[in-house]
């Protein structure tokens, strides 16, 4: 709390993991309100104290190792393996909110200090940051095997019981893999699952315990995950007619099975794959519709209005499905959406119940992740040309030097619920505002939570 | 009875059928009575069981003697019968004699109402009945329920159009399509009361005319009508109050699908903001989400050869049954009470959890 009128920082942008200062209460009132330089001034200067400060902490922090103690002392022991953060820059203000991107390459330095992170999650972790597993399925089903090797491998410490020390143990691995990479909704519920059945162990034995929460595990993913896209390229298959133009944005798991079943059915139709920068991921998309032997046509981002008049139908797919009926997808996929909506085609946007939130969201950006701003600028020894001459590709790849430039890599948008036809769900087809019922109804085992 | 042996001969074709009664002039049970659209006699299935063929003649005897059910109610009633006169000893053996008691009586008609009635009623009444001591309990419970949903349809008319009371009020006109029984008991209902009048615009509802069949019924009950043609209803539109329709079927998203030209209604109330108000009860609500209006089930396509002769090589496309989306509807009046079109998808998800 602020015992000095100096101490109204409005936010200390490093400290993110603890969650927000609060903003200082009302200035002792002799004090003269300061300027906003003078302000700025003094954040630069305490800023710079603290990370001075930080650079004598931290040994004596790794020192102290509480075993199963408070989360507090973990969360300094993870953030002190990962390496200070970068020097602040000047934030976009709009997105200030955000966990800032960092630069991958400290965090395979300095891990390894520290025995309390599993090699599982260890390695997922690392997985995670360097993009090699990506897609919400993807992740929250690795996610998921990772704690199961977690759970097995782990021991109660004597005078402490499973069902409490379980869920303290896991907590510095979560903040880990979000270190590495912001964890998307459906991890975060497939998370608040298992927890919830962490406290449903009480009454049982170690051994009993374990079996029973890998058993618990295997039926999320097998029902949950598996069973339902099964199910949701059922449905989707249901719904492609001989003769369609199915346009599909990025790489969804998901669509890929919709598309590969509506295939096996003998259905002919042909898709187009939208893709865009900086990920590309349209490409393996790509890749593996030929393979199975799809007609495929391949457009970039910027062709999507003239594609959009041979399309029939839109597939899309989603990380998450917020209660107010919005889908969170790849950045893009809202663009695509209002494009075919425009036209009055039939928009399906294919997830899963497990990924739907309690979060009710109207815009990209109260909750996003920010990705490298690097990967969005063209690299310095790329091919040049009159409108996009050498010199200004080295000029704004130095952005980090420079305060005034801001390069921003959002991963995630929001599509409003006015664009989406339906929803393919492992519970049927349902139209998206109908998301709070499948909450209510379906997920009383993933308590609600805002994350 | 010679009915009997009319409708369960398996092998008869439905032409000949039909030339036989036509030379015979026998009338037909189900042909004869004025039915909403979509009754037809098709081919008895080759597969039909003691139990099946008594909930057949129970629902052909119910169509027959009273014209004014429903065949959605019909088959309720029939399907409540099979479950009485079940010997099946387990709830997968139950499940299986309703479905099949279902598919011989979708044989009768092709009316959405009947196949959404009847699967409903089967969830309905197999839902709760889980864990119970013995299965003679357990049948009890399902017979139980089968009364409960039967109650609740055969009240379903009444309780709509006691909803839908307040939304006619003095001086208004309303504007309805073609003949609906639905929208006839809610109209006629409010005609009843003291305190209001209103009038009533019929479109003549082509090709089957049977908005000349609604005229007659509304004038007999002392409500001012007037005809048009289906397409002077944008012309008329700045002097109606609202529109209102029934529902061969209610669809996941809230729209529904009716006799041909509502969607135009729809549109043409839209463009004027004029509520669209539909009248429809619950077991009509379908688990179907068409994506336009070429994803409708096949029952609903073809209404036959139009009236005046055309040269030859000239296509005909007269649907029967077009869709409206749940944008342009503004509520629905159901027994389960005054819904939104989101609303409809929310009823149908707790039913079906």
């Amino acid at each position: 709390m602020a015992e000095s009128g100096e101490q109204k920082v409005p936010k200390d942008v490093e400290d993110h993991k603890g969650g927000k200062d609060k903003k200082g209460a009302k200035d002792i009132p002799a004090k003269k309100p300061k300027t906003k330089a003078e302000r700025r001034a003094l954040q630069e200067a305490q800023r710079a104290a603290k990370a001075a400060a930080q650079g004598q902490k931290m040994p004596a922090v790794s020192q102290q190792r509480p075993k199963g103690g408070k989360s507090r002392g973990h969360e300094a022991v993870v953030s002190s393996a990962l390496g200070s953060k970068a020097t602040a820059r000047s934030q976009l203000n709009l997105f200030s909110h955000l966990d800032q991107y960092e630069k991958g390459s400290s965090l395979s330095l300095s891990i390894g200090v520290t025995s309390d992170i599993h090699p599982a999650v260890h390695r997922l972790g690392l997985k995670y940051a360097n993009g090699s597993i990506v897609g919400s399925n993807a992740r929250a089903v690795a996610l998921m095997h990772a704690l199961k090797h977690v759970i097995q491998d782990y021991k109660t410490p004597p005078q402490k019981s499973l069902d409490r020390d379980l869920e303290i143990s896991i907590r510095p691995l979560i903040a880990f893999l979000k270190r590495c990479r912001p964890i998307a909704i459906g991890m975060g519920n497939a998370i608040n699952y298992l927890k919830y059945h962490i406290t449903r162990t009480a009454e049982k034995s170690e051994v009993e315990a374990k079996a029973y929460l890998c058993e618990q595990i295997d039926t999320f993913l097998a029902g949950r995950v598996h069973a339902a896209d099964k199910l949701i390229a059922d449905q989707g298959a249901s719904k492609i007619n001989d003769g369609d133009v199915v346009l599909t944005f990025a790489c969804s798991h998901v669509v890929k099975m919709v598309l590969n079943a509506a295939y096996e059915e003998g259905k002919k139709f042909r898709v187009v794959v939208v893709d865009s920068r900086p990920r590309n991921e349209g490409v393996r998309m790509l890749a593996d519709l030929v393979e199975i032997g799809m007609e495929c046509t391949y457009v970039a981002y910027h062709a999507v209005s003239y594609i959009m008049k041979e399309v029939t139908k839109v597939f899309l797919g989603a990380s998450a499905l917020l209660a107010n009926g919005a889908v969170v997808s790849r950045n893009g996929t809202a663009g695509v959406a209002m494009m075919a909506s425009s036209r009055n085609l039939p928009v399906l946007v294919c997830c899963e119940t497990y990924k739907f939130c309690d979060r009710a969201q109207l815009d990209s950006i109260c909750f996003n992740e920010l990705g490298n701003p690097a990967e969005l600028l063209p690299r310095a020894g790329e091919r040049s040309s009159a409108a996009c001459p050498a010199e200004s590709i080295e000029y704004v790849a130095g952005f980090a030097d420079k305060p005034t430039l801001n390069v921003l890599n959002l991963t995630y948008d929001l599509t409003p619920i006015q664009f989406v036809t339906a929803v393919l769900t492992d519970v049927g087809i349902i139209p998206p505002t109908s998301v709070p019922v499948v909450l209510r109804e379906y997920n009383r085992e993933l308590p609600m939570s805002v994350s | 009875r010679t009915m009997s042996v009319e409708v369960y001969s398996g092998t008869i074709t439905h032409g000949r059928q039909d030339a036989e009664r036509a030379a015979s002039k026998i009338p037909h049970p189900l042909y004869d009575a004025p039915r909403p659209l979509g009754m037809h006699v098709g081919a008895a299935p080759l597969l039909c069981t003691a139990l099946t063929l008594l909930c057949a003649v129970q629902f052909v005897e119910l169509v027959k003697n009273d014209r004014h059910m429903p065949v959605a109610v019909a088959a309720v009633r029939a399907l409540t019968e099979v479950l009485k006169s079940s010997s099946a000893t387990t709830m997968m053996g139950v499940q299986q004699e309703l479905h099949d008691a279902s598919v011989q009586l979708q044989s009768y008609s092709s009316a959405i109402s009947l196949q959404s009635g009847c699967k409903l009623f089967t969830r309905f009444v197999t839902r709760t009945a889980k864990e119970s001591v013995s299965f003679e309990e357990c049948k009890k419970q399902l017979i139980d329920r089968g009364e409960q949903f039967m109650q609740r349809t055969a009240t379903s008319r009444q309780k709509i159009s006691s909803l839908a009371d307040p939304f006619i009020s003095d001086g208004h006109t309303v504007l309805v399509h073609g003949f609906s029984r639905g929208v006839t008991s809610v109209l006629v209902h409010a005609a009843a009361s003291e305190q209001k009048r209103f009038s009533v615009l019929v479109t003549e509802s082509r090709p089957d005319n049977s908005g000349y069949d609604m005229v007659t019924e509304l004038h007999k009950h002392g409500i001012p009508t007037t005809l048009i043609m289906d397409s002077a209803a944008a012309h008329l539109m700045q002097k109606i109050d609202f529109v209102l329709v029934g529902a061969e079927a209610v669809v996941e998203n809230g729209g529904i699908i009716n006799k041909i030209g509502t969607f135009q209604l729809a549109i043409a109330a839209k463009a004027f903001s004029r509520p669209l108000y539909v009248a429809a009860e619950c077991y009509k609500f379908a688990r179907v989400y068409p994506l336009d209006q070429f994803d409708l089930p096949e029952a609903t396509r073809n209404g036959g050869p139009l009236s005046l002769p055309i040269p030859d090589g000239v296509k005909v496309v007269n649907p029967k049954c077009d869709y409206t989306p749940p944008a342009y509807i503004t509520l629905l009046i159901t027994d389960l009470g005054v819904l939104t079109p989101s609303a409809v998808s929310d009823e149908l998800i707790k039913l079906y959890n």
